[in-house]
């Protein structure tokens, strides 16, 4: 995943701000800049699961690797990475991965943008 | 107040941890089911639990049926914490044990609210519990003193199980906490003593 949005994404716009995550979180930025950080740490091996699951090509694996996936971006995004890693759950669920090879495809692209945006977040600038 | 939070996600167990400790409990975080299991059999064990449906090893649904199960564990206040969202889903989560289920994404003034339920319903029981303790301990301290007793109808002395005729106070006093102290009725001191007092004096030649 790249470290800037030109470089990987420039036609992905995440649904995710400062200004909505400050909001859930009652105005608590240092809170908000924490959580973005330990995502930015954790996403690697997260998505790295979702990323096998789908190489494998096991629908199970697939649904709980992209629901547990789902459920750390959903603390940023209630739509973008999250819901195309609904997709992929509800791919596992439906045992049809016929295309998750392309929803993960766009899933990458949407938490690398995603990313850019929280290190931007969490490093202040 | 303790309470266990059982998730596999770090991001929404740190944001948890942040929001119980502000709101002034103390937090055990649990990352998968087998770990929230062991810190569930801990004692004393927390008496609150905010857990996740999906997680490795044991899921939320079967450590709620476990919860349930487990002497000791039964009065638990647990709250499923999930982004499984249909009424089924609801339904299934509650017939498991759980006592309240809230749905990610979630407001935290609600989980507030939620929690704030959940450890007031606990103190409640625990106060129930204490009660239920402390009347156990009364009633064992009362021994059996009911049924229906054999009495002399002259000089009321009561027949034992062994079929001896006891006097009332000792009767009394061995099936209860009860003691007596003795003394004289105003009708006795004129049926009685006043009538074997001058008999008495003259017997003691006074």
């Amino acid at each position: 995943m790249s470290e800037t949005r030109s470089a990987v994404a420039e036609d992905i716009v995440t649904p995710w701000t400062p200004e909505r995550m400050l909001m859930r979180l009652g105005g608590d930025e240092a809170l908000a800049k924490q959580l973005a950080a330990l995502f930015i740490e954790e996403c690697p091996l997260m998505f790295g699961r979702v990323r096998e699951s789908v190489q494998q090509s096991d629908a199970d694996v697939v649904r709980r690797a992209a629901h547990a996936f789902k459920g750390s971006v959903a603390n940023f995004v209630d739509g973008g990475a999250a819901a195309t890693a609904l997709e992929l759950e509800t791919m596992g669920r439906d045992k049809n991965l016929a295309d998750a090879p392309k929803v993960f495809a766009r899933l990458e692209r949407e938490i690398a943008a995603l990313l850019v945006d929280l290190r931007r977040f969490a490093e202040g600038a | 107040m303790q309470i266990l939070i059982a998730d596999d996600d770090p991001v929404l167990r740190h944001a948890l941890r942040v929001h119980l400790e502000r709101w002034g409990y103390e937090v055990v975080e649990s990352p998968d089911g087998a770990s929230a299991w062991h810190a569930l059999r801990t004692t004393p064990p927390p008496p609150l639990a905010i857990m996740d449906w999906n997680m490795p090893g044991v899921d939320g649904p079967a450590l709620c049926q476990e919860v349930r199960e487990t002497p000791g564990l039964s009065g638990m206040y647990v709250i499923l914490l999930t982004s499984n969202s249909s009424k089924k889903d609801i339904i299934t989560g509650l017939e498991s044990g759980a006592d309240d289920y809230i749905v990610k994404p979630f407001d935290w003034d609600e989980l507030r609210a939620r929690v704030r339920i959940g450890s007031r319903i606990v103190g409640l029981q625990q106060v129930l519990g204490a009660r239920v303790e402390q009347l156990q301990q009364a009633l064992s301290s009362v021994r059996k003193l009911s049924g229906l007793l054999p009495i002399c109808a002259y000089c009321k002395r009561i027949r034992d199980d062994q079929d001896y005729w006891r006097q009332i106070e000792h009767f009394v006093s061995e099936h209860s906490d009860v003691r007596f102290s003795h003394g004289v009725c105003p009708a006795c001191i004129e049926d009685y003593i006043n009538k074997e007092l001058p008999s008495a004096r003259v017997a003691g030649g006074t």
